[in-house]
């Protein structure tokens, strides 16, 4: 593989790794929360109000993260692709 | 019985710590990925061609109500065997750069790597300014990409496909994260990035979703590489597994075959996942460190 | 499987920071400052280059300049030795004729003053002989200092030549 073949290819991945990432990151989200949440119950012995707490409290942080990110991202964009031209 | 075994080790020498594992249990036949998963998971002893060594086993310790078992095991074995690599690799090529003006052999090699992150990852992710984090960033790079790959050797093992391993990087990927933001924009604009910019009434729900934020990143880091590195040995073990499922020989070098793509596949996944890591702490990395800045570069 | 065991972690983590210090110290820090060296380097040489490049350029425009100026000169210098040649020449020749005619005058003179003296010679040979002719037609008788002033006033009356 050439060194430039190299450089397109990060430069592909550099692009489009941060909208492969908010998705991750929107699942660590849910699935830190479904944790955290379930753990609480068990220690309060709430079963399972804390882990349904959790989950929804997950989903709109997600969703939060994941639109704040696509609309800064694009801000990003927009601006740069101006300065291109 | 042996003869498949003898077939498959002159066949493929990266199954071969493979094939006693699953020799030993080739009658139970249920059980064979249950006992392949377990190649891939921690383990207080080394698998070396004429059985185990056993690894130094300590009492845990009691820190603050958690204890702690800092027992030598083979993920911890093969840690300390990438970090002497590393090391070796990079010394090595320190000394020829610096010796001669033209780097040659393992010197240019190394160095390839180290211009790549510097330019193609440091330098577009975070700006002049990360050049100062290029030492952590590399050590990253270099330590997951050794990491990763020590397990594709027989007999070795990948640290990296362990979660508590990841886990520990993750530790370390967002106190690099946080410290470089707090180190470019200062606590007070640190702490009133947390609150969002909305109105001190909604604090108690934004600090929450914010802070969750600062730690996903990680997380997820965590799990990307601990998934993508225990799921490319799952996939190379099961089809071994076939082999031992169909009970015959005849179907032997399809599995293998594809053993051995999946293995250079595996080359190229521990490459990518030591380049993602990097790629995507060193982003992070930009984005608490831009905030300031990009405001200054607007106007 | 997705277990934590803390031990690892903290194994990881000592691990981790025991190597970031090593390789800073033993390999980065080398490697990116004699990486740094050497593109500076790259750099200065290409502008050292550059600069070469320009200077040459700028020494053979002079060159070219110079070497026109010197051909100008050059032409202009042989065409001025031709016209002294030329002009020397015609001096030469000059002097050569004006010699020549010198010589061809003093020459006419000496030939003019060879001929008076033998004139003068012939007519005192000739009052002599006339003298003696006399003498001897007449007999001695005549005075001779007599006879030729006689003689002489009668030259005088002839014509020059």
């Amino acid at each position: 593989m050439k060194l430039e073949d190299l450089n397109s290819l990060a430069k592909a991945y550099r692009e489009a790794m941060p909208y492969l990432a908010i998705g991750v990151q929107m699942a660590a989200m849910v699935i830190i929360m479904f944790l955290v949440g379930k753990w609480a119950d068990e220690k309060f012995s709430t079963q399972p109000w804390l882990m349904i707490a959790g989950i929804i409290f997950g989903i709109s942080a997600g969703f939060y993260h994941f639109f704040k990110f696509v609309t800064a991202e694009s801000k990003k964009s927009n601006t740069s692709s101006k300065n291109e031209n | 019985m042996s003869s498949i075994i003898d077939t498959i080790k002159t066949s493929s020498h990266t199954i071969s710590g493979i094939t006693d594992t699953v020799a030993a249990h080739t009658e139970h036949k249920e059980n064979i990925f249950v006992e392949l998963l377990h190649h891939t998971q921690d383990s207080p002893y080394l698998e070396v061609p004429f059985g185990h060594i056993n690894l130094p086993h300590f009492p845990p310790v009691n820190i603050f109500g958690i204890e702690i078992d800092f027992s030598i095991t083979k993920h911890v074995f093969f840690l300390w065997v990438s970090a002497i690599i590393v090391l070796f690799i990079a010394v090595a090529a320190a000394r020829k750069n610096t010796k001669s003006k033209i780097p040659k052999g393992i010197g240019n090699f190394i160095e390839v790597f180290v211009v790549f992150i510097r330019d193609e990852i440091v330098i577009p992710n975070m700006g002049k300014e990360g050049v100062r984090y290029m030492p952590y960033l590399l050590t990253t790079f270099f330590f997951i990409l050794i990491m990763n790959l020590t397990g594709l050797v027989p007999y070795g093992s990948t640290s990296t496909s362990n979660v508590s391993v990841t886990a520990a990087l993750a530790i370390i990927a967002f106190v690099m994260i946080q410290s470089s933001a707090i180190r470019q924009q200062g606590i007070g604009h640190y702490l009133a990035h947390l609150t969002g910019g909305v109105h001190w009434i909604l604090w108690p729900i934004m600090i929450p979703i914010e802070v969750l934020g600062l730690f996903t990143k990680p997380f997820a880091l965590c799990i990307r590489l601990f998934a993508n590195m225990t799921g490319g040995h799952i996939v190379i073990v099961s089809l071994i597994g076939l082999i031992f499922i169909f009970k015959t020989i005849w179907v032997a070098p399809i599995p293998i075959a594809f053993a051995v793509g999946i293995n250079i596949l595996e080359l190229f996944v521990a490459l990518l996942q030591a380049y993602i890591f990097t790629m995507l702490t060193s982003l992070f990395m930009g984005l608490g460190m831009q905030v300031s800045s990009s405001k200054e570069n607007s106007h | 499987m997705l277990d934590i065991n803390p031990g690892l972690i903290i194994w990881t983590i000592v691990t981790f920071l025991i190597l970031m210090f090593l390789l800073t110290k033993l390999a980065w820090k080398p490697l990116l400052s004699a990486l740094e060296k050497r593109e500076e380097h790259i750099r200065s040489s290409i502008d050292r280059a550059e600069k070469a490049a320009r200077d040459a350029e700028h020494q053979a425009a002079e060159n070219k300049k110079h070497i026109a100026n010197a051909e100008v000169k050059a032409s202009k210098l042989l065409k001025e030795g031709h016209e002294l040649g030329e002009k020397l020449k015609a001096e030469i020749v000059e002097k050569a004729h004006h010699h020549a005619r010198h010589m061809v005058e003093s020459a006419k003179l000496e030939i003019e003053r060879e001929k008076e003296a033998a004139l003068l010679k012939l007519r005192s040979e000739v009052a002599d002989l006339a003298i003696i002719a006399a003498k001897k037609i007449i007999g001695e008788t005549l005075d001779v200092e007599k006879h030729r002033k006689v003689v002489d006033s009668y030259l005088d009356e002839l014509p020059k030549n």
